[in-house]
């Protein structure tokens, strides 16, 4: 999952982003409402998080002008000023959540992992996919109730195709939801995640969790995404 | 004024200028008759006595001058008074047509030259003749400067007088005003609280609204100051705990450092709720509430979407909050916050509107609050660094609100089995 980080205080960003990368999302920041506003409005992100009180655009300005670009990721704001006409403007300008400085970072981890399974339409953290179960909160990938030894990164591949069921990703689309703007992609990689994934997952090729559609890209098998 | 009384000069200057002129127009023509009276025609000749009736036309440069002209304007006889002057303006007329002009050919001297054209008939011949009368104007401008003279003196006076009027009326107009001006000034020098003193009813609104903004200023800088001293004496016990700790292991530390940042932003975000809410009624402004509760539930089912909180407001679309919408927003945004916090997936939001009060009542299903905790919750200005932990400040602000509205809070167990908070205002609370 990307995510993309707007706020102005350098201290502030820096620990957001490490903390948002130690739990293994892709970060993108930017330090003003004109960086963030171009970014959102350029990258596929799966969700933001905007502080309301930035140099050039403020968030508010930001988070509507994303919503009338079309732009329906999920967006959590930080504000520093804690009264309910502030958060009623804010989640009223189209925002999904609000975080009042300062803030715990467990907090923020736990705002942020809800807001973006409620944007892939889960009820809760976990949840079973036929044999297979994710588990969001501890980023982990179940085989029959038992844990499937994953890196980081297949992890990543096969969070995006199981909250994502139902639709054909992309080695591209895949790419940029699990890379952030910095890396040098190569979408070798990709094909090299999931051939690895498949190997784990399904050693003995009986359940073909995920489908390749020639040309189009991967698919979690509609069996296994029915349940 | 100086442009009225300019205008009223030149209007009373130009009806004098004319009903003068017209005067002495018709006063030669009636000379003009006396002489045409005089004239005989007998055969060719028109017979004129050398000596009139009126003497001025005997006197040599006596100032009035007459003249007969034939039809081609040659002149056929002149007054004995005209011995050096001549009629250079004067044309025939038509019989019957007479003219008025001024001649100014004369070296130092204006004329009024009148003319009137007439027939004289003799032995069933007509004898088409032009009469002129000359007259030496002196007389006409001398008026004239001295009319002059007399209408500026009366005009001056007139203006003065009407100029001291003014000043009079304004003055005693304007007194109050200048006494309102100079009792503002006490109050900024620090010598007055308040405006004292009758004003008339028309401004007695003002001065009243004056007071009152005043007072509410005056609160509001003492509320400031009472709430930095608070602030900064609240953060002392935990800077003094942190700066105790620094001896402490690594892992205390940690925990002192954590717990304590976390009271201290409790702290600051207390006194600052508290310092920014109105406390007292100072803007009356109408405010919707069921506009507001709705943005409030609006917000609130996006944060609690997992908890798909089915929130039911009974609020009548005319119901008006006569208050802040600041403190309205806060007010509702706290108790909402909470019903969606603790209760169990049901919210219920209701106001009681009446006459005489407003009563706002907010229920949830959840556990609801015990009763030992009521009392505690309900008190007002209980310092944070006193309360205990895990206490939260948004009650303690509503709690702050209400009473500065003069109402009043109380906590009940609600049909829904939950909490039941009721904030009642009356509606002559301000």
């Amino acid at each position: 999952m990307r995510i993309l980080i707007v706020e102005d205080e350098p201290l502030l960003l820096e620990q957001l982003n490490s903390s948002l990368i130690a739990q293994g999302y892709a970060v993108d920041c930017a330090s003003d409402g004109q960086e963030g506003l171009f970014q959102g409005t350029e990258y596929p992100y799966d969700l933001a998080i905007i502080d309301l009180g930035l140099p050039k655009i403020d968030g508010i300005e930001v988070i509507k002008r994303l919503r009338k670009e079309g732009k329906n990721f999920p967006i959590l704001i930080l504000t520093a000023r804690d009264q309910w006409q502030e958060k009623v403007i804010g989640l009223d300008s189209g925002a999904d959540d609000y975080l009042t400085k300062p803030f715990e970072m467990d907090e923020l981890l736990a705002r942020v992992k809800a807001l973006l399974r409620r944007s892939v339409g889960m009820a809760s953290a976990s949840q079973k996919f036929g044999p297979l179960s994710l588990d969001l909160n501890a980023q982990s990938i179940g085989l029959n109730g038992e844990e499937v030894d994953l890196t980081a990164y297949e992890y990543k591949v096969m969070e995006y195709l199981l909250t994502h069921p139902h639709q054909v990703i992309s080695k591209t689309v895949l790419t940029e939801h699990i890379y952030d703007q910095d890396y040098d992609r190569d979408s070798n990689v990709i094909e090299v995640f999931v051939r690895r994934l498949r190997l784990k997952i399904d050693p003995d090729g009986t359940l073909l969790p995920i489908e390749t559609l020639r040309g189009r890209g991967y698919r979690i098998n509609p069996t296994i995404a029915n349940g | 004024m100086l442009v009225f009384f300019s205008i009223t000069a030149a209007v009373l200057d130009s009806a004098f200028t004319s009903a003068a002129k017209t005067a002495a127009n018709e006063k030669m023509q009636l000379q003009i008759l006396g002489l045409i009276s005089s004239a005989e025609q007998q055969g060719h000749d028109l017979i004129i006595p050398t000596y009139q009736s009126e003497t001025r036309f005997n006197e040599v440069s006596s100032g009035l001058y007459g003249y007969v002209l034939d039809r081609a304007g040659k002149e056929l006889w002149r007054s004995q008074s005209a011995l050096l002057i001549s009629p250079v303006t004067a044309r025939p007329q038509l019989p019957g047509k007479k003219s008025f002009s001024i001649d100014y050919t004369h070296p130092n001297i204006e004329l009024f030259v009148a003319t009137f054209g007439t027939i004289e008939e003799s032995e069933g011949r007509d004898y088409r003749y032009t009469f002129v009368v000359l007259q030496d104007n002196t007389s006409y401008k001398l008026s004239l400067a001295s009319y002059r003279e007399s209408l500026w003196l009366w005009l001056g006076i007139v203006a003065l007088l009407l100029l001291a009027t003014q000043h009079i009326l304004l003055s005693r107009g304007l007194r109050p005003l200048y006494n309102l001006a100079h009792h503002l000034k006490d109050i900024e020098d620090g010598h007055s609280e308040s405006l004292s003193g009758n004003y008339p009813k028309e401004l007695s609104r003002l001065t009243g609204n004056l007071n009152r903004l005043i007072d509410s200023e005056r609160q509001q800088r003492q509320r400031y100051h009472q709430r930095l001293g608070d602030l900064a004496h609240s953060l002392k016990t935990p800077l003094a705990v942190i700066s105790n700790a620094a001896h402490e292991p690594t892992e205390q530390l940690r925990n002192i450092v954590k717990e304590q940042s976390s009271r201290m932003d409790q702290i600051v975000r207390y006194q600052l709720q508290r310092a920014v809410v109105s406390q007292q009624v100072t803007s009356i402004t109408k405010v919707n509430i069921l506009e507001h509760a709705t943005q409030i539930k609006n917000a609130l089912d996006k944060v609690y979407k997992d908890k798909a909180v089915v929130c039911d407001i009974h609020i009548d679309k005319k119901s008006i909050f006569q208050g802040d919408q600041g403190d309205l927003l806060e007010m509702l945004g706290n108790f909402m916050d909470n019903a969606y916090k603790y209760g169990a997936g049901i919210v219920r939001v209701s106001v009681n509107d009446n006459k005489e009060n407003i009563e706002f009542i907010i229920e949830d299903n959840g556990s609801g609050i015990d009763e030992s905790q009521r009392e505690k919750i309900t008190q007002r200005g209980a310092r944070l660094d006193t309360q205990e932990h895990g206490q939260g400040i948004g009650m303690a602000v509503v709690v702050d609100i209400i009473k500065g509205y003069n109402g009043k809070i109380t906590i009940d167990e609600s049909e829904l089995f939950g909490a039941k908070f009721i904030a009642s205002f009356s509606k002559h609370h301000y």
